[in-house]
């Protein structure tokens, strides 16, 4: 579904980025993969996916301005252009807002949003001069919802939306897409270290009554990226078995 | 490079050169925002140069000298 389509995908190295990458891999994507630092899990991923596909890994701080701005030289360098871009990465840094310091906030706004926002603005220049381009941004069924425990988090993922609309306003006409997806209780590391008896509370919140796996955001995110969505434009879509609605 | 300029607006709103008013605001001439983002970079490409668009930046003219500040 997706055959030589290049695919950039921020926050790679785990959890529903690594099952994006996978699956895009898997429909014949080429993948510029991206994550804060090189480690045995990314080289482990890009030397599995290499089987497959032309996948090249690509080091940087989602929250750095400069940094976002040569990397996504070099990958367009590297590929000669992007067809779909992936804002994944995200972080939590959950409190309760009384007692949340000023790094929670700022981090996970950082990452989550403006993270977000460089990225997007990194490679819309290509995307306006091809006349074609796709943006797939991660946000959360809490950005929707809200949460307790989550105001940081909750806030950033809520502006994922309000840009993700923005910018398929701004761009639709150039035949730019850009649509979000928003998981609810996915099985990863984010969610890996609740406790059972929170896990079982949420689960009683899920009319479906379990917790999503990371391959079925994949699914989304490949249906998103693929042209069977081509009409499709500043949307945003839960993955979240009928937790939000 | 006020010409060239001129002839590359032309040809984008598939244009006579003649027709456009070098002095004109881009607005003037029928250029929208996307419009204007899509032509600078064109002129950036053509041109070896950085542009950062302002309010200010809004004639061929104007355009053209910033360029050469540049050079």
């Amino acid at each position: 579904m997706l055959k030589d389509k290049v695919c950039v995908i921020t926050g790679a190295s785990r959890g529903i980025g690594e099952a994006i990458a996978r699956k895009f891999a898997a429909n014949g994507a080429k993948l510029a993969l991206i994550a804060t630092k090189e480690t045995d899990k990314t080289a482990k991923i890009v030397e599995d996916l290499s089987k497959e596909t032309e996948v090249k890994f690509y080091a940087c701080n989602i929250n750095n301005f400069e940094e976002i701005e040569a990397v996504s030289k070099t990958i367009l360098a590297d590929f000669g252009q992007v067809d779909v871009l992936v804002n994944n990465a995200g972080i939590t840094r959950d409190n309760l807002l009384a007692a949340m310091g000023k790094d929670d906030i700022d981090s996970v706004i950082d990452v989550n949003l403006k993270g977000t926002i460089y990225m997007t603005k990194a490679f819309v220049r290509s995307f306006i001069r091809k006349k074609h381009g796709n943006i797939i941004n991660l946000s959360s069924v809490v950005g929707l919802m809200g949460n307790a425990g989550q105001t940081n988090y909750s806030a950033s993922k809520a502006g994922v939306v309000g840009f993700t609309k923005s910018v398929a306003k701004e761009y639709g006409p150039k035949g730019v897409r850009a649509n979000a997806i928003a998981p609810g209780f996915i099985q990863t590391d984010m969610t890996g270290a609740l406790t059972d008896d929170v896990i079982e509370k949420y689960k009683t919140l899920i009319p479906l009554g379990r917790m999503g796996e990371t391959e079925d955001v994949a699914n989304l995110a490949l249906f998103l990226a693929s042209d069977m969505s081509s009409y499709i434009t500043g949307e945003v879509i839960t993955v979240d078995g009928g937790m939000y609605m | 490079m006020t010409q060239r300029i001129a002839e590359i607006i032309a040809e984008y709103m598939d244009k006579d050169v003649a027709d456009i008013n070098v002095e004109d605001t881009f607005s003037n001439i029928g250029l929208d925002s996307l419009d204007i983002m899509e032509l600078v970079m064109q002129i950036e490409d053509e041109f070896d140069c950085k542009i950062e668009l302002n309010q200010e930046l809004n004639t061929i003219t104007k355009l053209a000298e910033y360029i050469e500040a540049q050079k």
